[in-house]
């Protein structure tokens, strides 16, 4: 029997007649990393925000750290960890006061509540920027203080919403050793959400691969990818191909096309696959202009999935004005 | 025994960064202070060098300076704990209320401390204005200071009560902003702060009898200038129910409050 931090079953969240999720259901296991990869508007926030208690799902059951987070909200509550997407700092306390604020707020004695605060601190080191107003800081240094701040109250789960959103990619390289650190050093089990390929990819165990509400695979980032054959040819063609003629080719998975003279080709072995493609090529004059192959990425698996890049921003007119926001905050 | 420690742990936690955050912005923090202190100078100076021909000695037994101060510090204990609670607004825009909305702490905990928070600020402003009404009139019964505070404490939870509960269902900023001059100006106005309640209209003292400035106003008069209209006992009654209905309404408000 595996053991469960996190039960989701059938999670349903309407906005009015807006559907964000459609009946999800996942399983995070404690002490791994869980990812929620999905594009903007995926439903991954409104799924952190009803695991958090924040909202309230529509139908469905969720149990976080073996509570009902509707039922038991309080248990759930002091059992978990959260860093939203968007900064939830006091922007005008100091770094050492957000932390205090916190762990008053969670009951902490005064005594644990100092010597947590230093060692948090010390773990996104920030020890030297324990008295700078939050508003003073740089993005990356803001993010790091609600991790800091998240894990104080020594959560067993914690929740990362986009936790490198609009963050450089030095400060994100720190971010993911932090958290790879949790995981191995302090057995907490995570659960993220991104919108990063590579993010998913560096940091989870397994990934739930979510869009327009519904998950639509889930697996290790090996096993989500190995879905696809290991790896991809892709042709552009100096004329628009007979695309037919590929099926010949051995191991052939699938053929898919990208633009007119654009193909992606999915084989089991792309080193084997190049020179049968060069030979049918040749024998139907068929000429290529650029080739080259790789092996999948999440990105080519969600593309698989649903037909459409993970990377491409759908941004609404109220997704644009919170990325003003952010960036304000930020 | 514990867990009303953890409470008032809470409490005082979420006070001391309403206080905190008043001082921080320091421009706001000092126009808020010299705020009432117009008022009480140029109005006050101004009203009351107007009357002094008219026979407000005989009518009220003080001058009109010394009955307007009372007023005004129930009008700056309001008006300035009423418009704290536009602070729940902010915290929502900017996050903050996310941060306590995934804390295991009671909701009225939290509100409770905003509200003792905001009422402290005020309370700065109100004294300051006592002092300064003292100096000027070299009138007042300083003695019921401290008691006069109580009062000040009271109608400050109205205030930041009534505050919060509109920032909690408006939701934005400009909202409240608009709201703010049809609550707060009127409640003002149809009170006893700028004049006696024996001369009113009687539908103009029917309202001004269902606002509870009207009762602070009268509490602080009576202890400082010796004027009663209403009597203490009915004041402090009042006072106290509302204050607890404020409390009440704001807690649960804040409990189905959720974020987007």
């Amino acid at each position: 029997m595996i053991d469960h931090s996190i039960i989701v079953e059938n999670l349903v969240k309407k906005f009015g007649n807006i559907v964000a999720l459609r009946g999800i259901s996942f399983n995070v296991r404690r002490g791994e990393i869980f990812g929620l990869l999905g594009p903007n508007g995926a439903g991954k926030s409104t799924t952190i925000h009803i695991l958090t208690t924040v909202i309230k799902p529509t139908s469905g059951k969720a149990i976080v750290a073996g509570f009902d987070v509707v039922k038991n909200p309080d248990d759930v509550r002091k059992k978990i960890g959260v860093v939203f997407q968007d900064i939830t700092l006091d922007l005008n306390l100091t770094v050492y006061e957000n932390l205090w604020l916190h762990g008053k707020i969670y009951n902490m004695s005064t005594i644990e509540l100092k010597k947590r605060i230093n060692e948090m601190l010390e773990l996104v080191e920030l020890k030297h920027c324990a008295n700078r107003l939050v508003k003073s800081l740089s993005g990356g240094m803001k993010r790091r203080v609600e991790i800091a701040r998240a894990l104080l109250h020594n959560p067993e789960i914690l929740f990362l919403d986009e936790p490198t959103l609009g963050l450089d990619p030095a400060s994100r390289v720190k971010i993911w050793n932090y958290i790879k650190m949790l995981r191995d050093e302090y057995k907490i089990t995570i659960l993220l959400t991104t919108h990063y390929m590579e993010e998913a990819e560096q940091l989870c165990d397994r990934i739930a691969i979510i869009d327009r509400g519904e998950i639509v695979a889930e697996g290790t980032p090996e096993s989500l990818k190995s879905t696809l054959g290991r790896e991809v040819v892709y042709i552009k063609f100096v004329d628009i191909p007979p695309l037919g003629i590929f099926k010949n080719l051995k191991d052939v998975k699938d053929i898919k096309p990208i633009s007119d003279r654009k193909v992606k080709i999915i084989v089991e072995n792309a080193s084997k696959a190049l020179p049968e493609i060069f030979e049918l090529c040749h024998k139907y004059g068929i000429q290529i202009e650029e080739i080259s192959y790789k092996k999948p990425t999440l990105n080519d698996v969600f593309i698989y999935l649903t037909g459409r890049e993970l990377r491409e921003e759908e941004g609404t007119f109220f997704d644009h004005i919170r990325m003003i926001h952010r960036r304000r905050v930020l | 025994m514990k867990s009303i420690y953890n409470s008032l742990s809470i409490i005082s936690a979420i006070a001391l960064r309403q206080i905190k955050r008043f001082f921080r912005a320091r421009a706001r923090a000092i126009s808020t202070i010299l705020m009432p202190i117009m008022w009480l100078v140029l109005f006050g100076v101004g009203f009351s060098t107007t009357f002094r021909t008219l026979p407000f000695r005989q009518i009220l037994g003080t001058s009109y300076l010394s009955f307007l101060v009372p007023g005004i510090v129930c009008m700056t204990m309001f008006t300035s704990s009423f418009m704290a609670g536009v602070s729940v607004i902010w915290d929502r825009q900017f996050g903050f209320l996310k941060e306590v909305l995934v804390a295991p702490a009671s909701r009225t905990c939290i509100i409770v401390g905003r509200i003792i928070g905001d009422v402290s600020t005020a309370l700065i402003q109100a004294s300051i204005i006592m002092i300064l009404g003292l100096v000027m009139t070299g009138y007042l019964n300083y003695v019921n200071i401290p008691l006069a505070l109580l009062y000040c404490i009271l109608i400050g939870i109205v205030g930041a009560g009534l505050g919060t509960i509109i920032a909690l269902v408006v939701n934005s900023f400009e909202t409240f902003q608009a709201l703010v001059s049809f609550i707060v100006l009127p409640l003002n106005f149809l009170s006893n702060i700028f004049y006696p309640l024996k001369y009113m209209p009687t539908w103009f003292k029917i309202l001004t009898l269902l606002n509870p400035i009207t009762y602070s106003t009268d509490a602080l008069r009576t202890l400082l200038i010796n004027y009663t209209s209403i009597g203490l006992g009915v004041d402090s009654l009042v006072l106290i129910i509302f204050a607890i209905a404020m409390i009440s309404i704001c807690t649960i408000l804040f409990r189905r409050t959720t974020v987007e």
